[in-house]
C-alpha cells in the first residue's frame, strides 16, 4: 500500500493537476487508500471547465516510442535532473512500504524527565549547527516534532508559539512548557536572525547555505526583546525549582543562558557595528564549556525527531537522510563561530583600506575557514548600506586607498576640493572628474572585498571574473589620467631612456594595475591551495607567480611625488615594503620554478612530457592561462615563449628534436643547463629566505596589519619555514647530483616526493601556497 | 555528474564487446545501465535524466558487454554549444562493474565517446568528478584533461568536485562565454 506524490499534489493547491491524476485511474499499483479528500476531486469554478482527456492522452502517447523524449527547447538538463519518479522509494518522499505509517507518532505534550529535556536541547543544538554548516532545515532542525508543532500552522504571535496549540488544558510539565518551549523559541528566533544576516549578503545557495524555510516563518515578526523575556522567565522558573538535582539544574540553566547569549549576539537591533557586539560573542564563548562538560547528563530522545516530517515540508524533493553530527562536533563548530564572529569586529579598527584588505585576507586564510555566517557578518561590517567600516563614505574609502598606493597628499584627492564652488576652478573640475572615476570603480573595488569573503573555491572563481573588469578599469583610468594632467599641472619626470623622453605618473591606472596584479597572484596562489595544479604544472605556475610579482615594480614605482610631506613619507615606506614583498614573492617563486624545472629536465618527477592521445602542451597551457588570456596587460606569452621562460621542456616533443631545454633520460648525466637551473634555484631561494626574514621584522604599521598582525605574522612564519625547507631540499639535491656518473644516473642518486601529490598538505606542507618538494638522497 | 571507476590500462578482457548504445533497444539496456550507475548513488537520477542524454545523444553512449551480454561498463555523454560559445562535449556518467575495474575498460569507453565528439567538431570536453575519486582523476589526467576549478560542496553528500577540461582546439581558449557555473545540478 502506498501513497504517491500525485495524491499529495492533488490534495494540495496545484490546480491543473487534476487532469494529470486521471492517468492513475484504474492503475492497480497505486492504492489511494488515504486521505479524506478524493484524489480525483474535480476542480471547478466559473472560469474553468473540467474535461476528461484520458482517451486523447492515451492515444497521443501510443504514437511515441519507448524512450522517446518530447520536450521543448527550454527543457534542459536542469529540469531533467529535477524530475522525480513516483513510486520509487529513493525519489518519492510520499512512498510507503507495505504497512508503513505515513507519519511517525510522537506526543510532544508528554511529561519528560529533566535528563530527556536536556538531551533534546543538545540534539537540537547539533541540528542547529548542521544547518549553519550548510545543510537544509528539512534534514536538520525541522526533523524535530517540537519545532514542527511550534511552527505549523504558523503561530500568529509569540504566545501562539507553544506545543499545546489546540488544547485548552494541556498536560505536560513545566520542563516542557516553560523550559523546552523557551529554548525552542530562542532557537527559532536566533535562526531567524542568522537567516537574515546571511540572506542579506553574498553566499552560494546549497554550497554555503540553504535558505529554504519550507513555508515556515521563523518568528520573524516577533521582537528579539520579547523572546529574551521568555528566556529570562524560564531561567527564573528554573532557579526556583528546588526539586531538581543540582547538576541537572546547572546543566539546564547553562543551556538557557547560552540561548539568551546567542540570541543577543546575533541581534543587530542596536546597529550592526554597536560596540557591545564583540562582548556578546565573548559571553557565548564563556558559557560553552559548561555545555560541553555537562553533555553526559542528557538522555537522547531519538523518537522526538523524524525524517518523515520532510514529507510535509516539500513534496518535490526526494527524501533525504537526517544530517547527524556529534555534540562534540557541534560544540567545536559553535566555539569557532563565536570566536570568529567576535574577531570579525576587529576589522572596524580602521587603519586604511590596505589594512582592511589584509584583515579580510588573513581572517579568511585560517583553516578551517570561518563559516558562512561569519563571512556574511564580515561583509556587513565592511559595507553597511553606504557606510564603510562604520566610519567612511565609499568615496573617502576609495580615496584613502588611492592615497596609500599612488597619490600621497595629491590635489586629486584633497577633501578641500569639495568646498570649491567656482566652476572654472581646476579643483572644482577635478572633483567632477574624480566623482566619475569613483562611480566607475566603487562597485568593483568592493567586489574585491566581497570575493575574498567567499569560500575558497568561489574566491578563485570570482577573482577570475573580476580581473577582467579590473583590466577594463585600468584602460579607462589611463584615459582619465591623461585627462587630469592639465588640471593637476602634472610635470613629467624627464628620462632620456623612457619612450618620448618623459615619464608620467598615471596614478589612477597604476592603482588599478596594482589591484589587478594582486588578484592575479591570488588566483594562482589559490590554485595551489585548492589542488588545481598537477605536480608537473607546479614549475610553470611558480614561473607565473614570479612573473606577476615582477610586474609590481611597474605601478608602485610611479607614485606621485607632488604632495604633502607626511603623506608621501607614509606612501614611500609602504612602497618600500610592497616592493620588498613583491621581490620576496618573486624570489621564492623563481627558486621553486627553477627547482621544479630541474626535475622536469632530468625526468626525476614523473613528467607528462610524453604524448597525450588528445592533448598537447600548447592546449594544456591555453587552458591553464585562460583566466589571464583576456587581459590587455600583462600580456600572456605563447606556449613556446612560456616554455623557454620557465625553462621547461616542450611537452609532446620527442626528446630527439629541438626544444627549449632537452629532457634527459635518467641514465644520462644532467646537462649543464639542468645543473644551472639547480644553481639558479639555490640562489633565488637564498634570497627568498633573506627577504622573507626582512619581511617578518616589519612593524604592523609598515606591513599594514595593525588589526590582524598575529595572523599575518603566523602566515609569514609559515612562508619562512617553506623557504628554509626549500633551501635544504636544494642543498640535498646539489650534493646528491655531485654523485652522478660511474654508471649512476640522476634518478639513482635522488628521489623526489611532492606532498600535494597524495592530497595531504599536512605532510611536509608548510604553507598552502608554497609547495616544497622533498628530496631524498639515495 | 558521477564517475565511478577504477583503472589501470592493462589488458582488456578479450571476451568484452564494446558497442554504441542502440536507441531502439532501450528496454534491453536501460534498466541495466540505471542499475549499474545508481549502485553507488545515494539519490538516483530519474529516468528523465537518462532519457535526456540517451534520446538526444544515444550515439555518444558506449557500453561494454561480456560474452553473455551482461553490462560491464557504460559511459553517457552529450555534445552541444555551451552557452552560445564553444562546442562542448560533456561526460556525464561513467561506471564499470566493480570486479572489472582496473582493466582499462573505463578508458576505452571514454575514448570511444571522445573520438566521436572530435569527429563532430568538439572544441572542448568537460566533466566533474569527486575530489576523492583518485581513480577517475588519474584516468582523465592520462588522457590530457586538466583540473580547471574546484566546486565547493558540489555533491549532495557535501563533497567537493573538480571540473576537468580538455581542449581539443586552440580556439577553445579564446571563445568567450560564461563558464563560471556548474554545468549540471549534481546528484549523489
Amino acid at each position: 500500500m502506498s501513497e504517491s506524490r500525485i495524491d499529495r499534489a492533488v490534495n494540495g493547491a496545484m490546480p491543473p493537476l487534476h487532469e494529470l491524476s486521471l492517468a492513475d485511474k484504474g492503475e492497480e499499483t497505486a492504492h489511494h487508500q488515504s486521505q479524506a479528500q478524493s484524489p480525483l476531486r474535480m476542480i471547478s469554478s466559473a472560469a474553468t471547465a473540467a474535461k476528461d482527456i484520458t482517451a486523447k492522452f492515451r492515444a497521443a502517447a501510443s504514437a511515441l516510442e519507448t524512450g522517446q523524449l518530447v520536450k521543448d527547447a527550454y527543457f534542459t538538463l536542469f529540469e531533467s535532473v529535477g524530475a522525480l519518479e513516483i513510486m520509487d522509494p529513493k525519489m518519492d518522499s510520499g512512498y510507503l512500504k507495505p504497512g508503513e505509517a505515513l507519519e511517525d507518532e510522537y506526543d510532544v505534550l508528554q511529561n519528560l524527565p529533566p535528563e530527556e529535556v536536556l538531551g533534546i536541547m543538545d540534539q537540537l543544538l547539533c541540528y542547529e549547527m548542521a544547518w549553519y554548516m550548510g545543510n537544509p532545515l528539512s534534514q536538520t532542525l525541522f526533523t524535530s516534532f517540537y519545532l514542527d508543532r511550534m511552527l505549523w500552522p504558523q503561530p500568529k504571535s509569540l504566545e501562539d508559539a507553544k506545543f499545546d496549540r489546540d488544547k485548552r488544558a494541556a498536560p505536560g510539565n513545566g520542563l516542557i512548557h516553560v523550559l523546552l518551549r523557551a529554548y525552542c523559541v530562542g532557537l527559532i528566533k536566533t535562526c531567524d536572525l542568522a537567516h537574515r544576516t546571511i540572506g542579506g549578503e553574498q553566499y552560494y545557495e546549497e554550497e554555503d547555505f540553504v535558505t529554504n524555510l519550507y513555508h515556515r516563518n521563523l518568528l520573524t515578526d516577533v521582537q528579539t526583546a520579547e523572546v529574551k523575556i521568555v528566556l529570562e522567565e524560564a531561567i527564573c522558573w528554573l532557579e526556583a525549582e528546588f526539586a531538581l538535582h543540582e547538576a541537572l539544574k546547572t546543566a539546564l540553566l547553562s543551556r538557557l543562558r547560552f540561548r539568551k547569549a546567542f540570541l543577543v549576539a546575533l541581534d543587530f537591533e542596536q546597529g550592526i557595528t554597536d560596540a557591545q557586539r564583540p562582548s556578546g560573542w565573548e559571553h557565548c564563548s564563556e558559557i560553552l564549556p559548561t555545555l560541553h562538560e555537562t553533555r553526559h547528563l542528557g538522555a537522547v530522545v531519538e523518537q522526538s525527531f523524524s525524517g518523515k516530517i520532510q514529507r510535509r515540508l516539500a513534496s518535490s524533493v526526494p527524501p533525504r537522510p537526517i544530517v547527524t553530527i556529534s555534540f562534540d562536533e557541534a560544540c567545536t563548530f559553535l566555539g569557532r563561530l563565536c570566536t570568529h564572529s567576535k574577531e570579525a569586529y576587529s576589522i572596524l579598527q580602521y587603519d586604511g583600506p590596505s589594512c582592511a584588505m589584509n584583515y579580510v585576507w588573513y581572517f579568511q586564510a585560517r583553516q578551517p575557514q570561518p563559516s558562512v555566517y561569519t563571512r556574511c557578518l564580515l561583509q556587513s561590517l565592511i559595507l553597511h548600506y553606504t557606510i564603510v567600516l562604520d566610519q567612511r563614505s565609499i568615496k573617502r574609502f576609495v580615496f584613502d586607498s588611492l592615497q596609500e598606493i599612488v597619490l600621497p597628499g595629491s590635489i586629486m584627492i584633497d577633501p578641500a576640493n569639495d568646498d570649491v564652488e567656482a566652476p572654472q576652478d581646476p579643483r572644482f573640475q577635478i572633483v567632477q572628474k574624480m566623482n566619475v572615476f569613483i562611480s566607475r570603480v566603487a562597485d568593483s573595488y568592493f567586489e574585491i572585498f566581497r570575493a575574498i569573503c567567499m569560500n575558497r573555491s568561489r574566491m578563485r572563481r570570482m577573482l577570475c571574473h573580476l580581473i577582467i573588469e579590473w583590466d577594463n578599469i585600468q584602460l579607462e583610468a589611463e584615459a582619465m589620467d591623461t585627462d587630469l594632467r592639465d588640471l593637476t599641472k602634472e610635470q613629467p619626470v624627464v628620462d632620456p631612456k623612457a619612450v618620448g623622453g618623459e615619464i608620467w605618473a598615471f596614478p589612477l591606472s597604476s592603482w588599478a594595475f596594482y589591484l589587478k596584479l594582486q588578484q592575479m597572484e591570488w588566483i594562482v596562489h589559490l590554485g595551489f591551495e585548492l589542488d588545481i595544479y598537477r605536480v608537473d604544472e607546479l614549475g610553470g605556475m611558480y614561473w607565473q607567480v614570479s612573473s606577476a610579482s615582477g610586474e609590481h615594480s611597474n605601478p608602485a614605482s610611479r607614485a606621485n611625488t607632488h604632495g604633502k610631506r607626511e603623506a608621501i613619507n607614509n606612501c614611500f615606506t609602504w612602497i618600500d615594503f610592497a616592493m620588498l614583498q613583491a621581490s620576496a614573492t618573486q624570489s621564492l617563486a623563481d627558486g621553486l620554478s627553477c627547482f621544479f624545472a630541474f626535475f622536469a629536465n632530468t625526468s626525476i618527477l614523473p613528467a607528462p612530457y610524453g604524448q597525450f592521445p588528445y592533448s598537447n602542451g600548447s592546449l594544456r597551457y591555453a587552458l591553464r592561462m585562460r583566466p589571464f588570456l583576456g587581459l590587455s596587460i600583462p600580456e600572456v606569452p605563447n606556449y613556446a615563449q612560456f616554455a623557454a621562460l620557465a625553462s621547461l621542456p616542450l611537452a609532446d616533443v620527442p626528446a630527439t628534436s629541438k626544444s627549449a631545454t632537452k629532457p634527459h633520460s635518467a641514465s644520462n648525466n644532467p646537462t649543464a643547463e639542468a645543473l644551472a637551473l639547480l644553481d639558479s634555484a639555490a640562489e633565488a631561494l637564498r634570497n627568498a629566505r633573506k627577504e622573507w626574514e626582512a619581511i617578518s621584522k616589519a612593524s604592523p604599521k609598515i606591513a599594514r596589519t595593525t588589526n590582524c598582525d598575529d595572523w599575518w605574522r603566523a602566515d609569514v612564519k609559515n612562508v619562512l619555514r617553506a623557504c628554509i625547507a626549500a633551501n635544504i631540499a636544494v642543498g640535498t639535491a646539489k650534493k646528491a647530483v655531485a654523485g652522478v656518473g660511474k654508471g649512476k644516473g640522476v634518478t639513482d642518486v635522488l628521489r623526489v616526493v611532492v606532498g600535494a601529490e597524495d592530497g595531504d598538505k599536512s605532510k611536509g606542507g608548510y604553507h598552502a601556497f608554497w609547495v616544497v618538494p622533498k628530496v631524498i638522497a639515495l | 555528474m558521477s564517475h565511478l571507476t577504477g583503472l589501470a590500462p592493462s589488458d582488456l578482457p578479450s571476451e568484452l564487446r564494446f558497442l554504441q548504445y542502440p536507441s531502439s533497444k532501450e528496454s534491453t539496456y536501460l534498466p541495466a545501465i540505471r542499475q549499474l550507475i545508481s549502485n553507488d548513488l545515494s539519490e538516483p537520477y530519474s529516468i528523465c535524466v537518462y532519457r535526456y542524454f540517451l534520446y538526444q545523444w544515444g550515439d555518444l553512449c558506449f557500453m561494454a558487454l561480456d560474452a553473455d551480454d551482461k553490462l560491464i561498463g557504460v559511459v553517457i555523454s552529450k555534445l552541444e554549444a555551451h552557452r552560445g560559445g564553444p562546442m562542448r562535449g560533456y561526460i556525464a556518467m561513467l561506471a564499470v562493474r566493480e570486479e572489472y575495474r582496473g582493466k582499462g575498460i573505463a578508458t576505452r569507453l571514454v575514448r570511444m565517446a571522445i573520438d566521436i565528439m572530435i569527429e563532430r567538431d568538439a572544441d572542448e570536453i568537460a566533466l566533474e568528478t569527486e575530489v576523492t575519486n583518485t581513480a577517475a582523476m588519474k584516468l582523465y589526467e592520462r588522457l590530457g584533461f586538466l583540473r580547471s576549478k574546484r566546486l565547493h560542496r558540489y555533491y549532495l553528500n557535501g563533497n567537493s568536485a573538480f571540473r576537468f577540461v580538455l581542449y581539443i582546439k586552440e580556439s577553445a581558449a579564446t571563445l568567450r562565454y560564461e563558464d563560471y557555473d556548474p554545468e549540471l545540478p549534481p546528484s549523489a
